[in-house]
């Protein structure tokens, strides 16, 4: 299952990284008599189009393809944004404690409350939907997600007895953050990294699908949706490929994530498909 | 318990507030609320008359202060699109979003529970791979593609539902199984793992030992430990149901409710009714997180008695 | 074989639990029998197979553990029939085990947890139940039960809520309780009053008790017999008087060793160097032959087997201690020397 993630995973970076040689033809090439052609498979399909052409006489392989390219930098764009911004606010909250963290705290607790999806559409829509502001909104759904977490790694790492003995000897709070803390962060913040771009990458779906996301001429999975949404009855192949990538794609991450989450937590690995047992718990003694 | 009530109370209007201002600041500050609302034709005397018009004429706290006055009244303002109270029409779009959203978080939440409490009575066996499977691709499948999808497939190829819009039952059922969907899998997903934890808990194994029945053991102790990590859960997917999936789902199905009216405002640039939308929906909000809290108090005996987990 | 009188009988029991990095032998060959009213003490360390012993005795080895051997006789009945063991637990043979708060349902009400069992064996209403409920809450000593039964369990203190568990286990009126390291998790005061309450109720309701500890101070007051167990064998068993005085197998005198005792000024706690035995490679030779003062080549190539001493006791051991063979001992051990 998680090799079926990471495969999925060195798939898609692959295919943005060499869009251009992997892609058999030109995306925004149009060509009027060629359009709404089927995939191979349907009548009037050939290999000259794998999986058809679009209104517009395009290759829907070839803009698959070069797709991905946005489908994927948006949610790495706004999942660092967002892990930035969020550890920083956690750190600041978890090590500083008191007056500072509750009032952190308070405002992290409360943006969890708004209504994610529609804020994100009502900024979109009066600001003007671009790549930058699309990622940026994006990252503004989640870095509360990141802040408390590292909040909590932070409060219960500090709650160790090395990090007490090295606070103790007066090592300087920089160094005990490095040493002693950040390297219980880097794991499950990690599997969060992976977990959240699965939400951005729907997020990102979702509004390009709604028009407020990705627009012409740069193009996105979600974006293809929408415009073969017009054509849904007589061309299905416009719809049907690129939310099959989305699909994909986000199983992908997720059978990754979850396969991290067993991975740094041997708690977890119980829940995981017992094939073989482990050790059970509690035979001794 | 009432002066917890208060307190929640008064944390949910700040939050509701905040949204407010939040998009308050957004239209007034960041983005051009005339521009974005004027036909590209308009002249200088065009602009002049609608910012008077809308008060932006005015200093940016004025505004602010007769925005949330105003909001106070349920007064949002008239929509540039239809000419008369945002909150008149969005009152009018509610009752078929909360419909639909009532009927997809039913139908997700015992959906969910019951495969769930299922697959985690008995981890790795057929049942439990299927169900996980199927977890997994419900949180992973695009809303608005399965949506399409089911339309391509129910409706056109099969002829069983309408493609879109409202009228009878039929209408309703392909718009609620998909803004099911996710909710059934993160719902089964989240009751399977705290089912095992709860199976697997010493206090079970005790039980057992004590001669309570297996069947007791599921359903009075497995289940309600596993139900108070699911309501949790479940608030979040009612929030995320109407904030999110209903905007979606009511957008691909031509479904009449707030979603839908939302995108229709955005693409008539009526950012007065975006707004109401907004408003209203940030009060659903809030409320559905303080039944949720209410509820989570209630049945978690630790929680009243001020202990955390 | 099976004789009527006893109450439970385990004979030759084997129980394996299979891991990713090998089966391991938790029991081996362990048989012992507890009578009506008797009380059976069984001590080892923890990994002993002490546990694992009385979840078979209650018919509850589960997936991935499994008895590959013997049997678990319930008045001449196999606890290995899932029908039977589901019938007689709870009802017949009742269990209280180490950590009372793990022991409960934090979410549901005493009464709730207490009445469950007894609706289910004794047929009784809810009501009946939860007066029957009351009464044993009076009797393990819980003062003001009838309002108790309507809070949770972790609004009682450590030492109430092991009487609380006790009380549970007593609901059906059983013949048998076992009880597994019941005072482990308790400060040392309540662990001598829980102690007494167990052996109490012993004498008063009749009970037979298999009473499971890595202390021998625990069992030495409240047990006729003792079992000494290491590394999933018996190794010695006899009287707590037997075995306290003239302990003959080295594992047992090493344990009282290492058994804090009140009673003396300097508290000795002498730890037994070494480990157990990995117990998915056993070794040719005795168990505790690498840890073994005494231990000879013999040790190391020959399992001792258990053999009578006199009529209550039995040990493992080439090179038992305190008897009359331990000159030889001491003579082949020079020899080889």
């Amino acid at each position: 299952m998680a090799l079926f993630g990471i495969f999925v995973l060195v798939l898609l970076v692959v295919t943005a990284l060499f869009a251009p040689i992997i892609a058999p033809l030109d995306p925004n090439k149009q060509d009027l008599g060629a359009r709404l052609i089927p995939p191979f498979y349907a009548e009037g399909g050939s290999f000259a189009h794998v999986l058809g052409t679009d209104q517009l006489g395009r290759d829907v392989f070839s803009r698959l393809i070069h797709g991905t390219r946005i489908s994927l930098t948006i949610p790495l764009v706004a999942v660092t944004l967002a892990g930035i911004v969020g550890i920083a606010v956690g750190l600041l909250a978890g090590y500083r404690g008191g007056r500072t963290d509750s009032v952190i705290m308070r405002i992290v607790d409360t943006l969890f409350s708004f209504p994610g999806l529609l804020l994100a559409l009502t900024i979109l829509a009066v600001v003007g939907p671009s790549f930058w502001t699309l990622a940026i909104v994006l990252s503004l759904r989640i870095w509360m997600v990141f802040a408390r977490m590292t909040r909590g790694l932070v409060l219960s790492a500090r709650e160790a007895e090395y990090v007490e003995a090295a606070e103790l000897i007066g090592a300087s709070p920089v160094r005990i953050m490095i040493r002693h803390i950040a390297p219980n962060l880097t794991a499950p913040l990690l599997t969060l990294a992976v977990l959240e771009s699965a939400h951005v990458i729907l997020s990102e779906a979702a509004l390009s699908f709604l028009g407020l996301g990705i627009q012409p001429p740069q193009t996105s999975w979600g974006l293809e949706v929408a415009i073969g949404r017009q054509y849904v009855f007589s061309a299905p192949w416009l719809i049907i490929f690129p939310g099959l990538a989305i699909a994909v794609a986000v199983l992908g991450i997720n059978l990754l994530a979850s396969w991290l989450r067993v991975a740094a937590d041997p708690k977890e690995s119980a829940k995981r498909f017992a094939g073989a047992a482990d050790a059970p718990a509690g035979w001794s003694g | 318990m009432g002066r917890y009530l208060l307190k929640r109370l008064s944390q949910a209007v700040l939050v509701v507030i905040s949204v407010m201002v939040v998009v308050f600041v957004v239209t007034r500050l960041i983005g051009d609320p005339v521009a974005v609302m004027l036909p590209l034709e308009a002249t200088e005397e065009n602009r002049a008359l609608l910012e008077a018009q809308l008060g932006l004429d005015r200093p940016i706290l004025v505004q602010l202060g007769h925005y949330v006055v105003d909001a106070v009244q349920l007064d949002l303002g008239d929509s540039l699109w239809q000419r008369r109270p945002a909150m008149d029409i969005v009152l009018e779009r509610l009752s078929p979003t909360i419909v639909l959203v009532v009927a997809g978080f039913a139908l997700g939440v015992l959906l969910g529970a019951l495969i769930g409490v299922v697959s985690g009575m008995r981890p790795g066996g057929w049942v439990d791979r299927v169900a996980v499977t199927l977890g997994l691709l419900g949180v992973s499948l695009p809303q608005f593609w399965i949506g399409l999808v089911f339309i391509v497939f129910f409706s056109v190829g099969l002829g069983w539902f309408p493609t879109s819009g409202s009228g009878g039952i039929e209408f309703l059922v392909l718009p609620a199984i998909v803004l099911a969907l996710p909710i059934v899998g993160r719902i089964a997903l989240v009751t399977r793992s705290s089912m095992i934890d709860e199976l697997n808990a010493q206090h079970v194994k005790d039980a057992v030992a004590r001669g309570v029945s297996r069947a007791r053991i599921v359903m009075a102790h497995a289940f309600k430990g596993a139900g108070i990590a699911t309501i949790t859960i479940a608030g979040w997917e009612l929030i995320g149901a109407l904030a999110g999936g209903a905007v979606v789902v009511e957008t691909v199905y031509a479904w009449p409710g707030i979603g839908f009216t939302v995108i229709q405002a955005i693409e008539r640039h009526d950012i007065i009714l975006v707004q109401a939308v907004v408003f209203v929906v940030a009060i659903m909000v809030v409320t559905i997180n303080i039944i949720v809290d209410v509820t989570y108090t209630v049945l978690d005996p630790r929680v009243k008695f001020g202990r955390t987990r | 074989m099976s004789s009527p009188d006893h109450l439970l009988e385990i004979r030759n029991l084997e129980v394996v639990f299979p891991t990713r990095a090998g089966t391991v032998r938790a029991v081996r060959d362990v048989s012992f029998a507890v009578d009506a009213g008797e009380s059976l003490g069984i001590v080892g360390e923890s990994g002993s197979g002490k546990s694992t012993i009385a979840r078979a005795a209650l018919g509850l080895i589960e997936l991935p553990g499994r008895i590959v051997g013997g049997e678990v006789l319930w008045k001449g009945r196999s606890l290995r029939d899932k029908r039977v063991a589901r019938r007689v637990r709870g009802r017949e043979i009742s269990m209280v085990s180490q950590d009372p708060m793990a022991s409960m349902n934090p979410i549901l009400t005493i009464g709730t947890q207490m009445t469950e069992v007894m609706t289910r064996h004794l047929d009784l209403g809810r009501k009946e139940a939860l007066t029957r409920a009351a009464d044993l809450l009076e009797k393990v000593g819980i003062p003001d039960p009838g309002r108790r039964l309507g809070r949770y369990p972790f609004e009682f203190s450590g030492g109430m809520q092991q009487r609380v568990v006790i009380a549970m286990a007593l609901s059906c009126d059983p013949m048998m309780l076992i009880a597994d390291e019941p005072t482990t998790a308790l400060d040392v005061t309540t662990q001598a009053q829980i102690l007494e309450l167990v052996s109490s109720l012993q004498s008063d309701l009749g009970l037979a008790l298999l009473l499971i500890t890595h202390d021998l101070g625990v069992v030495a007051g409240a047990c006729d017999l003792l079992k000494v167990l290491y590394a999933g064998e018996i190794v010695e068993s006899g009287t707590a008087d037997e075995l306290f005085h003239l302990p003959h197998h080295p594992y047992t005198a090493a344990l009282l060793g290492s058994t804090p005792r009140l009673d003396q000024k300097a508290e000795r706690l002498v730890a037994i160097e070494g480990h157990p035995p990995d117990l998915r490679h056993i070794d040719a030779g005795c168990s505790f032959s690498p840890r073994c003062p005494c231990a000879t080549n013999h040790c190391r190539s020959v399992s001792p087997v258990l053999e009578s001493s006199s009529e209550s006791r039995t040990f493992a051991c080439f090179h038992p201690l305190n008897s009359r063979s331990s000159l030889s001992a001491t003579d082949e051990r020079s020899g080889h020397g």
